[in-house]
């Protein structure tokens, strides 16, 4: 069985800047709202496809240091982000190796997380948006 | 039409030419530190205004 196992190559970027080695997790959710389509005669629980409503989840370490989490992410907090982009390999984009891209996001909060004993870390969630697959 | 030179390891290559595309915002990568201004092309010379993030990352 051919599995994809990732250690440190997937690419994370935030329009130009590439933070994947601030990066331990990214969860990405392609989301199409299901709307339900019944009327009299129905049997069974149809749907269309309504809007899409994605989100991208980055678990971050926030370094406040130069071009690093806090200098990236700072101003971002609020605003739509024109495009990001995920791949699980820095290798050529392709039907192996995908990128996906997400434009129009919102990043709505950012909340870093001070913990004794550990390295201080930042989830991040951008909210909405449209996204795509591309395989070239 | 403005120049830019990539200032941060983030973006690419240091002292390079930073090629602006269409969804680029170029005030964010500014402020953060990513890029600076260049009044003159970086294959005619043109020189970092501050010191760039060179040093590896060390998650700080």
């Amino acid at each position: 069985m051919a599995t994809s196992t990732y250690l440190s190559n997937p690419v994370i970027s935030i329009g130009a800047v590439d933070i994947s080695d601030q990066c331990t997790a990214a969860t990405l959710t392609q989301t199409i709202q299901n709307l339900q389509a019944n009327a009299f005669g129905s049997t069974a629980i149809s749907y269309v496809a309504g809007l899409q409503d994605n989100s991208l989840t980055l678990d971050l370490y926030w370094s406040t240091a130069a071009s690093e989490t806090y200098a990236t992410l700072k101003s971002l907090v609020g605003t739509v982000i024109t495009t990001i982009t995920v791949k699980g390999s820095s290798a050529a984009t392709s039907a192996t190796n995908p990128m996906g891209t997400l434009t129009g996001s919102f990043l709505p909060t950012l909340s870093p997380v001070y913990t004794l004993g550990a390295l201080t870390t930042c989830s991040v969630t951008f909210m909405g948006g449209t996204f795509a697959w591309s395989e070239a | 039409m403005d120049r830019y030179i990539i200032s941060s390891i983030r973006v690419g290559e240091i002292g390079t030419a930073f090629i602006a595309s269409p969804s680029d915002d170029i005030e964010w990568l500014l402020a953060g530190g990513f890029i600076q201004r260049s009044d003159t092309h970086p294959s005619k010379g043109a020189k970092l205004a501050t010191k760039p993030d060179a040093t590896k990352n060390t998650k700080d």
